[in-house]
């Protein structure tokens, strides 16, 4: 190391707010670049699966109750 | 046909640059609006700034040539917008001629009633905020140069945002970033012939961006509006 | 070209259908959905290259490298300043090419990334301005100077404002991704010109002060941790550009029944 401590690597002789301060703000606003897609990922499946679900709810009670108006299979037949 | 081609060509940009010039010169009013505003920030600026001669001066190019900008931009989101809202640019485009060619006839006509007043009153700009004598012949030279580029980039963001409803702010955000090698080398013309400098390289510079400008602007343009008039 | 075009099916055979003899593996990278399923592939191995190479080159920038002459501890921030600046021009151009390839051969992954790449794009050059301030701080004195590069790169976070708006603007997806082509396209031929323009201007109006960064007199035990993070920034901006197209793709290709059937296997497991 070219540091003869930790404490001499923290300081850098007085440079080391501006070092420090620097890798900090890149490090957290490229971590930030990776974790927010992945939330985002997360968020755009579950709203894929809830349509799905909207869509089988819908399906399903067309089934059960052929005369519900709100299926589109039902308007395709009436017509 | 073929030999009927060129002739064909040449009208497309003179037909509409000859319109768009009697376009605005029905409406007088709307055309001497950048006019009016580039003389009204000039008198922001003393007293913004300071009435002192000697401070005046060191800054009055670099105003100028920010003031002749702002003015540009503030016209050149018109440039498409009436044609789109009563269809016409909608003939323009299917219209066999080459689409860059009415648009540069758009383009001049623009020039023609901005950027070439806005050169013309600069002198009065120059005397008012105390431009050492030096500068005028280069600060007419470079804003009538370095405004036809403004024009040209502009139609650029103006053909970009031309189906949006609040398209104008878009197009400055857009453009400004483009328009700062003319605002360096506009500047730095005025600034050389002050200092007693050969101020014609940076003119010649400006004249190469004004020609890459025509060569490429209105390709760019017709491009973007291929995109944007039919959205 | 089409030596080009069986080099790289030779290349890439392992992930490439067979029938692939001429370029059809570029057309099937234009498809969302293998471009889904194999970005899936790669993400672990690219992260964790990224991780090992960003850390090493961290590690031996921060606490091995030498201290440089005249501007002492101050100069490591070289390690993340140059190459986020680095990648933030690339990105640029990155974004540009993506576009080009989306206007010309129409292929609706490549304005997916040209989507994507613009916010990174914009954040790493808003990371190059930041610790180029912090830099300049113990180096000029001053957080803000008005020095050619920064100046550059200032221009540029705007460029990249300017694609970003035009993306939001529009409510119509193919117009808004052509549109924003178009004006990066622009853009890119104008950032030559910029930057020449601002470096022109700068030795106009300032005496050459320190000059932050001299790549090619940095003696060599400074120059490979750079060499390093350039190349660690390159694939972290690898992972991050593949993240964000996914999610482009996934908004985009919602409706889609192979969407769907990704959704009902994640649920299966």
């Amino acid at each position: 190391m070219y540091f003869e401590n930790f404490a001499a690597l923290i300081n850098m002789d007085g440079h080391g707010v501006y070092v420090w301060a620097s890798v900090a703000v890149t490090l957290a606003t490229m971590l930030w670049l990776v974790i927010a897609p992945l939330y985002k990922q997360r968020a755009l499946l579950n709203e894929v699966s809830r349509d799905m679900q909207r869509q089988q709810d819908r399906e399903l009670a067309a089934k059960t109750n052929p005369s519900a108006p709100s299926s589109s299979e039902n308007t395709e037949e009436s017509n | 046909m073929l030999s009927s081609a060129p002739r064909k060509m040449n009208s497309g940009f003179v037909a509409w640059l000859r319109r768009d010039l009697l376009l605005a010169y029905r409406r007088r009013g709307e055309v001497a609006s950048p006019v009016v505003f580039f003389l009204m920030v000039s008198t922001l600026i003393p007293l913004g700034l300071t009435p002192e001669a000697a401070q005046l001066e060191k800054v009055a190019a670099g105003m100028i040539w920010i003031m002749a900008l702002l003015a540009t931009l503030l016209s050149v989101d018109g440039l498409f917008a009436s044609d789109y809202h009563d269809g016409s640019l909608e003939q323009m485009l299917i219209t066999p001629q080459l689409l860059p060619l009415p648009i540069l006839g758009k383009v001049t006509a623009h020039w023609l009633t901005t950027g070439l007043p806005l050169t013309l009153v600069s002198p009065l700009l120059g005397l008012m905020l105390s431009l050492p004598i030096d500068g005028y012949l280069p600060l007419l030279c470079s804003l009538a140069l370095g405004s036809a580029c403004l024009s040209l980039v502009g139609a650029v963001g103006a053909a970009l945002t031309v189906s949006l409803r609040k398209g104008g702010l878009l197009l400055s955000l857009l453009v400004m970033p483009l328009y700062m090698p003319v605002i360096i080398f506009g500047t730095a013309t005025v600034n050389a012939a002050v200092d007693g400098l050969n101020w014609l390289p940076p003119l010649a510079i400006l004249g190469a961006l004004f020609a890459a400008s025509v060569a490429l602007c209105p390709l760019a343009a017709a491009g973007a509006l291929r995109v944007t008039a039919s959205n | 070209m089409s030596w080009l075009s069986k080099l790289f099916s030779k290349l890439f055979a392992k992930w490439l259908p067979n029938e692939s003899s001429s370029w059809q593996w570029f057309y099937r990278l234009g498809s969302p959905k293998w471009f889904y399923r194999r970005s899936g592939q790669w993400l672990p191995w690219l992260s964790l290259a990224a991780l090992l190479v960003l850390a090493t080159g961290l590690v031996w920038g921060l606490a091995f490298a030498p201290e440089d002459a005249k501007q002492g501890n101050s100069f490591r921030i070289i390690y993340i300043h140059v190459p986020a600046a680095f990648l933030a021009q690339s990105g640029y151009f990155i974004m540009a090419i993506a576009g080009a390839i989306g206007l010309i051969w129409k292929m609706k992954i490549s304005y997916m990334v040209m989507k994507a790449a613009a916010p990174i794009g914009a954040v790493l050059t808003f990371v190059a301005l930041f610790t180029g301030a912090v830099w300049g701080k113990p180096t000029w004195g001053a957080y803000w100077v008005w020095d050619a590069r920064i100046t550059s790169m200032l221009i540029l976070l705007f460029l990249y404002a300017g694609v970003m708006a035009l993306q939001y603007a529009y409510h119509s997806i193919d117009a808004a991704s052509k549109a924003s082509a178009i004006l990066a396209l622009v853009g890119t031929v104008n950032i030559p010109i910029i930057n020449k323009s601002v470096d022109w201007w700068y030795t106009l109006h300032q005496p050459a002060t320190i000059k932050l960064t001299s790549a090619p007199s940095m003696h060599m035990d400074m120059f490979m941790p750079l060499l390093v993070m350039i190349v660690g920034f390159y694939l972290f901006y690898g992972v991050a550009l593949i993240l964000h197209t996914r999610n482009e793709i996934l908004r985009r290709e919602r409706k889609t029944s192979w969407v769907r059937e990704l959704v009902n296997a994640k649920a299966g497991l």
